[in-house]
C-alpha cells in the first residue's frame, strides 16, 4: 500500500484487521491468558510425556482412559492440547463477547456499520496469533518431550510417518477451536452460553456420545464430531474409530465454515 | 444533516418508534425530547444503522450510515456512557476505533486533549468515574471530525460543572456548522442547550419547533390560578362549569383553578360577597408541562369533586 491510498479515509479490511489487533493486545487478562495457554500446552505435554514414558516403552500402557488421553509417544508430547483448547475457547469467546456485555459493540459497529469486515478481521487476528503462538509452544512440548522419552529409548522423530504432520496439526486445531468460539460468541452474544458449548463440545461430546448413545450409533456419530474429526487428522497414526487425517481434517474445516457462516449471517441481519 | 422519512420500529408486540418523520438541521443544537421509553435511543440506533427499521429510512448527510465508507467522518455517537471494555486504556480503546476509519493517531491525542482527559489516557477506562466515561464517550464521538454528532442523555450523571462544559462543547460545534442532536427526558436540560426541540411520546412525533416557540406555547395553556377563601365550597359552585378544572390543596382552602383568569374569579367572589384571602396566578413547571404534553394528557383534565373530604 502507498502513502497516497494510506491516507484515503474509509472502512477496509486491513483497518478492521488493525482495530482488532489493537484490542486483542491491549487487555492484559488477554495477554496474560494467551500466556496461559502457553503454559499449558507445554506443561502437560512435559507432564504426560514423563509419565507415560515407562508405560509407553513396556507396553503396559492403559487403553481405555478418556478420549484425550494420549496412546503414544507423539501423542504424549501434545498431550496439552485438550487443556489449552479450552483456554484458547474461552478467550475467542470473550474477543466477542465482551464487546456485548459491556456495550462496546455499538462503538464498533457504528465505525464499522457493515459489520462482517469486523467478523472477519476477529477471525484473522486471532487465527493468526493463536496459529504463532501455539506451534511455537508445540514444537518446545514435541522437543522438550522427546528428551524424556529418549530415555526409554521411544523419542519420536519429525521424520517417522505422520509425525511432522501431527506436530502441524495441533496448532491447525487450536486455531480451529478459536474461530469456532469467535463465531459462537458471535451468534449466542452471552459469554457464559457461549464458552459452556464450545467447552461441552470440544471436551465433553465425544465421551458424551460413547456414554449415551447405543454402540452402533454412537460408532456411526463419533467419527464425525469436531473434537473426534480434530483428533483425526493430529494423530500420527490412525486410530480406531477415527476417520483419515484428510477427511478429518476436513469434516473440521466444514464445521467451521458453517458456524462462522452463520455468526456472519446473523451479524448481518439482527439488531447489534 | 439527518433526514428520517417514516420511520417505524417494532419490537415483538412493542411500536417503539411510529412514522417519525423530522431533518435535523446542520449549525444549530436539536434537542430531543421525550419521557423514559418514548423511543428516544431507538431512533438514535436505527439513525446510526445499528437497528434496522420495521419501515421507513434514515439517512446521515444524504446516505444511510452503512453507505458512508468513512462512517466515523460523517456521524459521531455517544449511546451509553460506560461503553468501553474496562481492561482496556482510553488512549486504546479511541486508537482501535480510530484505526477502523483511518483516523490518524494524533487525532486520538487531540481528542483527548478536548475532553480533558489526556492526563488518564493510559489509565483503564474501568477506573472511570460516570463523568470520566462520559467524556470518554464523547471523545470517540469526536474522533473523525463529523460534520453530525448524536448523544444520548449525555448530562445523565455529570456534575454541574460537567453539565456546563458539556452545554458549551455542543454550541460550540454547533457553531462550527456541525448537526448536533442531543436527547434528553428533561426540558430543563435541553431549554439553554438547544435552538430548536423534536419531541416524541410513545414513539410519534408530537412537536417540531424551535424552542422558544414550545415554550411559549406549552407557557400558555399551563397557567392556573391559586385562590385562598374561608368558604371553598360556595366559591366552586359558582364556578364551576364545562372546562374548568378545579383541585383542592392543603387542608382545603386553597383552590388552583384552571380555565378561569383571575379577574374573573375576583369579580364572581366580590358579586357574592365571598371572601379571598389570596388570588394569584401561577404558571406551570416546564417539566409538568411537558409531561403532560408528551403522555398526550393535555386536553385531559380530571374536575375533582368540590365537596371531597380532605
Ligand atoms: N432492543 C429492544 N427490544 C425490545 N424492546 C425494546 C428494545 N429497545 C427498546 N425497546 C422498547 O422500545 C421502547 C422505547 O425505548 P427507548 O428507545 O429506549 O426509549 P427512550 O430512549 O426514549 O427512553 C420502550 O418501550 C422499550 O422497552
Ligand atoms: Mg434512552
Amino acid at each position: 500500500m502507498t502513502a497516497a491510498t494510506l491516507s484515503v479515509p474509509g472502512v477496509s479490511l486491513s483497518r478492521a484487521i488493525h482495530a482488532e489487533w489493537i484490542k486483542l493486545r491491549s487487555v492484559r487478562s488477554t495477554t496474560v491468558a494467551l500466556l496461559l495457554s502457553v503454559i499449558v500446552l507445554i506443561g502437560v505435554g512435559l507432564i504426560a510425556a514423563s509419565s507415560m514414558a515407562e508405560p509407553l516403552a513396556t507396553g503396559t500402557l492403559e487403553t481405555d482412559g478418556p478420549p484425550f488421553q494420549p496412546t503414544t509417544a507423539t501423542g504424549a508430547t501434545l498431550g496439552g492440547v485438550p487443556f489449552a483448547q479450552l483456554l484458547i475457547g474461552a478467550l475467542g469467546v470473550l474477543y466477542v463477547s465482551v464487546e456485548y456485555s459491556t456495550g462496546m459493540i455499538r462503538a464498533t459497529f457504528s465505525a464499522v456499520p457493515r459489520r462482517l469486515p469486523v467478523l472477519w478481521a476477529k477471525c484473522i487476528v486471532f487465527a493468526g496469533v493463536v496459529f504463532a503462538l501455539m506451534l511455537v509452544s508445540t514444537l518446545v512440548a514435541f522437543f522438550a518431550g522427546s528428551a524424556f522419552l529418549a530415555a526409554y529409548d521411544i523419542a519420536p522423530s519429525l521424520s517417522d510417518p505422520g509425525v511432522l504432520r501431527a506436530v502441524v496439526a495441533a496448532p491447525v486445531y487450536l486455531t480451529g477451536v478459536g474461530v469456532m468460539a469467535i463465531a459462537l460468541a458471535a451468534l449466542m452474544r452471552s459469554t457464559a452460553l457461549a464458552v459452556s458449548v464450545v467447552s461441552f463440545v470440544v471436551f465433553l461430546l465425544d465421551s458424551l456420545v460413547g456414554m449415551l448413545l447405543p454402540g452402533e450409533i454412537a460408532d456411526v456419530i463419533t467419527p464425525y464430531l469436531p473434537s473426534t474429526a480434530g483428533k483425526a487428522f493430529m494423530s500420527e497414526v490412525q486410530v480406531d474409530g477415527v476417520l483419515s487425517p484428510l477427511p478429518g481434517f476436513l469434516v473440521f474445516c466444514a464445521y467451521l465454515v458453517v458456524l462462522v457462516g452463520f455468526a456472519a449471517y446473523a451479524l448481518h441481519r439482527r439488531d447489534a | 444533516m439527518i433526514e428520517v422519512t417514516n420511520l417505524k420500529k417494532r419490537y415483538g408486540d412493542t411500536l417503539a418508534v411510529d412514522s417519525l418523520t423530522f431533518t435535523v438541521r446542520p449549525g444549530i443544537v436539536t434537542g430531543f425530547l421525550g419521557p423514559n421509553g418514548s423511543g428516544k435511543s431507538t431512533t438514535m440506533r436505527l439513525i446510526l444503522g445499528l437497528d434496522e427499521p420495521t419501515e421507513g429510512v434514515a439517512l446521515i448527510n444524504g446516505r444511510r450510515a452503512r453507505e458512508h465508507p468513512a462512517p466515523l467522518r460523517e456521524i459521531g455517537a455517544l449511546l451509553e456512557a460506560k461503553a468501553a471494555h474496562p481492561g482496556r486504556s482510553a488512549f486504546n480503546h479511541l486508537l482501535c476505533l480510530a484505526a477502523t476509519n483511518g483516523i490518524a493517531k494524533r487525532r486520538v491525542h487531540h481528542v483527548l486533549e478536548l475532553v480533558g482527559l489526556q492526563d488518564v489516557a493510559r489509565q483503564r477506562a474501568g477506573t472511570f468515574s460516570l463523568g470520566m466515561s462520559q467524556r470518554l464517550g464523547i471523545a470517540s464521538a469526536l474522533l473523525g471530525d463529523p460534520s453530525t454528532v448524536v448523544l444520548d442523555e449525555p448530562v445523565n450523571g455529570l456534575d454541574p460543572e460537567g453539565i456546563v462544559w458539556i452545554r458549551e462543547l455542543l454550541k460550540g460545534l454547533a457553531a462550527e456548522g456541525r448537526t448536533v442532536f442531543l436527547s434528553s427526558h428533561l426540558m430543563s436540560e435541553l431549554a439553554e442547550t438547544a435552538e430548536h426541540v423534536i419531541v416524541i411520546g410513545q414513539g410519534r412525533l408530537i412537536a417540531d419547533e424551535p424552542v422558544d416557540t414550545l415554550i411559549r406555547s406549552v407557557s400558555e395553556t399551563r397557567l392556573r390560578v391559586l385562590v385562598r377563601t374561608p368558604d371553598p365550597v360556595r366559591l366552586c359552585n359558582l364556578i364551576q362549569r364545562a372546562g374548568v378544572t378545579i383541585t383542592r390543596r392543603h387542608d382545603g382552602d386553597v383552590l388552583e383553578i384552571e380555565g378561569v383568569p383571575a379577574a374573573k374569579i375576583g369579580d364572581e367572589a366580590a358579586l357574592n360577597g365571598i371572601p379571598l384571602h389570596e388570588l394569584r396566578t401561577e404558571q406551570a413547571s416546564l417539566e409538568e408541562a411537558f409531561m403532560q404534553l408528551t403522555s398526550g394528557a393535555v386536553e385531559f383534565r380530571t374536575p375533582l369533586t368540590v365537596g371531597r373530604a380532605s
